[in-house]
């Protein structure tokens, strides 16, 4: 596999806001649950499954606060993931030459990772009980643009 | 009379000065335990009669024995040496000629520049009455204005317009020192007739002595007319004796039933908890093995499919980027890349191997060439868009085949977890089952706890009272009859000896005395039953006013005013037993609408009806039908509710029936709710919102 442009070094940056309420709510288990049950063992796993919600519902967000230590690394995306993040960030913008752009493509994909997980915040306020029971929140959502696209 | 407004003032949870606007209608007011929902009872109750409620005693308590305990915490601990504090309440009130009154109750409590309490004894009473013509106002104080007070609100009616719930059997109790015998003399006025039935009675008494005082005749006549006298004085006696039995025994009886109802409900409310919470605990447990089974679901299968499935539903995306590529390279956008090999042969060799021009040394064509060495980054592009064209041509393969792969497994996940939310709603209806019937104060562990067994048995106990007082009243009732038949016997006798008397003088005085007697008792017995029986007709009125709208009353009232009881009959006029909470309340409301109506028909004057309501046992509709009534039936109504609704949850606030009823109720312009402010139980003191 290709080296995506985007330096495997670097850390992936997620607003503070949602690593408060989202990442370390959804990826760490405070019951003793093993982290391979969770839904999102990892939270790069999360980020990745915010970056599909956010393309397929064309939602980017910008970082409002970025999370001063961001958790994870761009080398900790396994493949094919990354690739098709890129592959998402392409289509939206419609041009190859983000390739060039490294940056600006890191900044797509986190923006885009960021409004998918703001939809599933949104959709977690209405039912906080649901943080209990996420799989079928999840399932939810996903079926629901499933079904819409 | 018409309840204008109540000021209360550092009374008991009330801090400072508090107002409750009354209209003529119905006024509710909620408020959750512990938020002076009683307090405000006993505010009317305070004022009318120097009288307040203390809950851990359950007695009714004067000023004299409240003392400075009367006065609100706060106010006291701000009160500084050398100063008073005081607590009041001023009702103000119409009557049906729209006069006005104004009726204050003071209590002052100066504080000893030591800082010792000096206390009186008694509080300060006055009565102004404004007149509605003249608008003169007449001032009554302390006796003078109790005199007058009494008047208007007749203390023994007091029990009925000032509805007590949670002492509500004792204003069904129909014995003769019970509080509806009080309220009926009150309400009927029915002294005179008694008095009457005295005089007729000593009469008759002076005329029997002069008859039988005089002799007969024949000696033999004599002496069996004055023996005949003295057993039928004793017989008399003796049924005197026995009635009084009686209304002690069905006191008792009465007494018996309260704590064996109380002690049943308490039994019954207990065992329902105990039930929801082994239901909940069996829903609980179904709940945990069908999570564990959706997460074993999970966990063999997610893995497998949730790296594809996280891309369910992009195949447009894909798709659109596939074509976007073919495009590109098709319009040649995106080149095929060169290989560094080639470039290098095509420099060595001087020409372009793919234009096939000649590249010398220096030339155009040679820098061309050159320029394309070691120009890494355009060979890794294109080598990772053609990868990125294969990685989403792969998953667009998976991602169509997505639905077969998990239409399995996320048909059993879906399967599953509608069970489990199931049995959630299912828990969620259970705890608040159990929120409704559970009383303030108890845990869920603790009826866990709960002997159940003592509670059964105190009740068998109560039971056995009960019955054994019922044997016991049947047993008088059976003696009573016996010696009356007896008494019967021996008038008759009595009669005929009076008819062969010979002193015609004293036998036709004496008879009609008797006949005088007689007339008295049974005008007076009339007018009795009709006062009973217009109760009943009223209380029937109510009752059915509330069967009608809800299914789960039935029956008809019954006061069995010769037995002392108000009960529910069947159709047949059989007597209901263990009729459900929803109708004995009902039957209670009914039965004290039934007393006031009949007051304000022998008064002429209308009570308001102030109730501390007894309806939280009551369910849903039950409830709404019970509030309904207390406000329909009542000229004026000041309705005291306990609040169930959770005030924190905007949701189940929203959605509380009682709230939606009083905003949707055009006839309720005012309504309030009671909440407790404070920090500490220091601090603590009611506060009065606005709801309505």
């Amino acid at each position: 596999m290709i080296d995506s442009p985007i330096d495997p070094s670097l850390l992936v940056n997620v607003d503070a806001f949602h690593y408060e309420n989202t990442y370390r709510r959804l990826c760490h288990s405070d019951t003793g649950k093993a982290s391979k049950d969770l839904t999102f063992p990892t939270m790069w796993e999360l980020f990745v499954w915010g970056a599909v919600l956010g393309y397929s519902k064309n939602s980017p967000k910008e970082i409002e606060k970025r999370h001063p230590s961001p958790p994870f690394r761009w080398q900790q995306i396994k493949d094919p993931h990354l690739h098709l993040l890129i592959v998402m960030a392409i289509d939206k913008l419609q041009s190859f030459d983000i390739l060039k752009q490294p940056d600006d493509l890191r900044k797509n994909i986190e923006s885009f990772s960021n409004g998918g997980l703001y939809l599933l915040h949104e959709e977690l306020a209405l039912d906080p009980l649901a943080y209990q029971n996420i799989e079928s929140l999840i399932n939810q959502i996903q079926s629901r643009f499933t079904t819409q696209s | 009379m018409i309840i204008v407004s109540i000021e209360i003032e550092n009374f008991l949870s009330y801090y400072k000065k508090n107002r409750l606007d009354f209209d003529l209608g119905p006024t509710v007011i909620l408020g959750q335990n512990n938020t002076g929902k009683s307090k405000l009872f006993d505010a009317f109750n305070w004022v009318l009669y120097d009288r307040a409620f203390k809950t851990t005693e359950e007695v009714w308590a004067e000023t004299k024995d409240w003392r400075e305990d009367l006065i609100n915490r706060k106010a006291k601990a701000e009160c500084r040496n050398g100063e008073y504090v005081a607590c009041s309440v001023c009702l103000t009130f119409l009557d049906e000629d729209e006069n006005k009154y104004l009726l204050a109750r003071e209590y002052s409590l100066p504080k000893s520049n030591e800082g010792n309490w000096q206390i009186p004894r008694n509080s300060d009473l006055s009565l102004t009455r404004t007149d509605a013509v003249t608008s003169n106002d007449t001032n009554f104080y302390d006796r003078d204005a109790e005199e007058q007070l009494l008047m208007l609100f007749p203390e023994n009616l007091s029990r009925y317009f000032l509805f007590q719930g949670e002492n509500i059997s004792q204003i069904m109790s129909l014995s003769n020192k019970s509080a509806f015998t009080k309220a009926l003399r009150d309400l009927s006025r029915i002294e005179v007739f008694e008095k009457a039935k005295a005089y007729a009675d000593k009469v008759l008494k002076n005329l029997k002595r002069d008859f039988e005082n005089k002799a007969d005749a024949d000696n033999a006549l004599h002496e069996r007319k004055i023996r005949l006298s003295q057993e039928i004085d004793k017989l008399k006696e003796d049924v005197a004796f026995q009635d009084e039995q009686f209304d002690n025994e069905c006191r008792e009886r009465n007494i018996q039933k309260e704590q064996f109802e109380k002690k049943n409900n308490e039994l019954k409310m207990f065992e329902e908890c105990a039930a929801i919470l082994r239901e909940s605990d069996y829903l609980e447990a179904q709940r945990l093995t069908k999570n564990e089974l959706r997460a074993s679901l999970i966990t063999n299968q997610k893995r497998d499919v949730f790296d594809k499935w996280m891309y369910a539903g992009t195949d447009a995306i894909l798709n659109r980027f596939l074509s976007f590529y073919k495009q590109n390279k098709i319009e040649k956008k995106i080149p095929e890349p060169i290989r560094q090999e080639f470039i290098k042969e095509m420099l060595a060799e001087h020409k372009c191997k793919v234009c096939g021009s000649d590249a010398a040394d220096e030339s155009d064509a040679y820098k061309k060439i050159a320029s394309f060495l070691n120009d890494r980054s355009l060979d890794k592009e294109i080598e990772l868009i053609n990868q990125l064209s294969m990685v989403a041509d792969n998953m667009l393969d998976k991602v169509t085949r997505i639905p077969e792969e998990i239409k399995e497994f996320y048909l059993s996940l879906q399967e599953v977890e509608d069970q489990i939310r199931s049995l959630q709603n299912k828990i969620k209806a259970k705890e608040e089952e159990l929120r409704s019937i559970i009383p303030s104060g108890i845990s869920e562990d603790e009826i866990k706890a709960k002997n159940f067994i003592q509670i059964q048995r105190d009740r068998d106990r109560f039971k056995n009272d009960l019955d054994g007082s019922e044997s016991k009243i049947n047993q008088i009732k059976g003696r009573r009859d016996f010696l009356k038949k007896e008494l019967d016997n021996k008038l008759e006798e009595y009669e005929s000896l009076i008819a062969q008397s010979s002193n015609t003088k004293e036998k036709e005085r004496f008879q009609l005395a008797e006949k005088v007697n007689a007339s008295t008792s049974q005008f007076y017995d009339h007018f009795l039953n009709r006062i009973i029986s217009d109760i009943e007709e009223n209380a029937n009125k109510f009752f059915t006013q509330m069967t009608i709208k809800n299914a789960a009353l039935s029956g008809k009232v019954k006061v069995d005013f010769a037995n002392k009881e108000v009960y529910t009959i069947d159709e047949a006029g059989t007597r209901l037993f263990n009729i459900n909470q929803a109708n004995k309340v009902s039957l209670q409301i009914a039965f004290v609408a039934a007393v006031l109506d009949v007051s304000n028909r022998f008064w002429d004057n209308y009570f308001p009806f102030i109730a501390d309501a007894p309806i939280s046992a009551l369910g849903g509709n039950n409830k709404l039908t019970a509030i309904d009534t207390m406000i329909e039936i009542f000229n004026q109504s000041i309705v005291i509710l306990k609040d169930d609704a959770l005030t924190y949850d905007p949701d189940n606030l929203r959605n509380d029936v009682v709230r939606t009823m009083i905003m949707g109720n055009s006839a309720i312009k005012n309504a309030y709710e009671l909440v407790m402010e404070g920090d500490n139980e220091q601090e603590q003191h009611t506060l009065i919102k606005k709801i309505k």
